[in-house]
């Protein structure tokens, strides 16, 4: 069952379908109470030329991140965060994608702090 | 149980993206120089870049999706606050105090409403200069019953 809900919708309005050649995406997932997920992608005609994905907890009244997978650099990489949300640790890794993200995500959750940013 | 939330930004709606960006930084040189320097020791900043770089492309569509599954969202989903979105789904307001005037509430009470919501990513709150604007991020809502 799926109750769907448009705040902006005005009757009889429809958005005109355009060619789109750039898309960026930005998808916050729920992980657990104080504890999500940012993933960020551009895709050009399709393809995907930028990604992160941001695991972060809420501290203080913001979302601090934890652990980071992305390719800004050219290179994928991972990163790790301390408590203050201070860089502390880096490692090369392969191209993610988010599903694989997510499962690692979902299945550590706060472990992923004790874990080598090698091993993630 | 999901919960997706969704808004779609494109051609001038990506405006409000833009304003977000140069309130928070000011210019793309300046959050150039700032990635160059800080890296991923400042993540936002590192996809703030990445969004205004897109954004200069003419056809560029923002997409901004938020998937919760937990009913946890709906204990903050109060009716005031859910108006509230409404309100800034349907029309743009300059400030907190033009939205708390429209809603005939109190500026505080509305101003704390706002921040509940925008820890759940539901809003943002942009500064412009003495006043901070208030704009909803999800336009429209689906509940998934599994």
């Amino acid at each position: 069952m799926v109750l769907h809900v448009n705040m902006a919708a005005a009757p009889g309005r429809k958005e005109a379908e355009t060619d789109v050649t750039l898309k960026h995406t930005r998808r916050r997932v729920g992980i657990w109470r104080g504890e999500v997920l940012d993933a960020v992608t551009t895709e050009k005609d399709g393809r995907r030329t930028y990604y992160s994905y941001t695991y972060k907890v809420a501290a203080a009244g913001r979302w601090m991140p934890q652990v980071r997978w992305d390719n800004s650099d050219g290179e994928p990489h991972v990163d790790k965060y301390d408590e203050t949300g201070t860089l502390k640790e880096r490692a090369q890794t392969v191209e993610k994608r988010l599903d694989d993200v997510l499962g690692t995500v979902r299945l550590y959750r706060r472990e992923l702090l004790t874990i080598p940013a090698s091993e993630l | 149980m999901k919960v997706d939330l969704k808004s779609v930004a494109r051609g001038e709606s990506t405006t409000r993206e833009l304003e977000r960006l140069s309130g928070v930084y000011g210019t793309l040189e300046r959050l150039q120089l700032r990635v160059g320097v800080e890296g991923c020791s400042n993540p936002d900043a590192v996809d703030d870049l990445e969004l205004w770089k897109a954004l200069r492309s003419e056809d560029c569509v923002v997409e901004r999706l938020i998937t919760y599954q937990s009913p946890a969202i709906f204990a903050h989903l109060t009716p005031r606050r859910l108006d509230l979105l409404q309100r800034m789904a349907m029309k743009e307001y300059p400030s907190i105090r033009s939205l708390a005037e429209d809603c005939g509430r109190d500026y505080k009470n509305v101003y704390d409403d706002l921040t509940a919501l925008k820890l759940w990513g539901l809003v943002s709150l942009v500064r412009r200069g003495r006043c901070v604007r208030p704009s909803a991020r999800v336009v429209e809502m689906k509940v998934t019953l599994d």
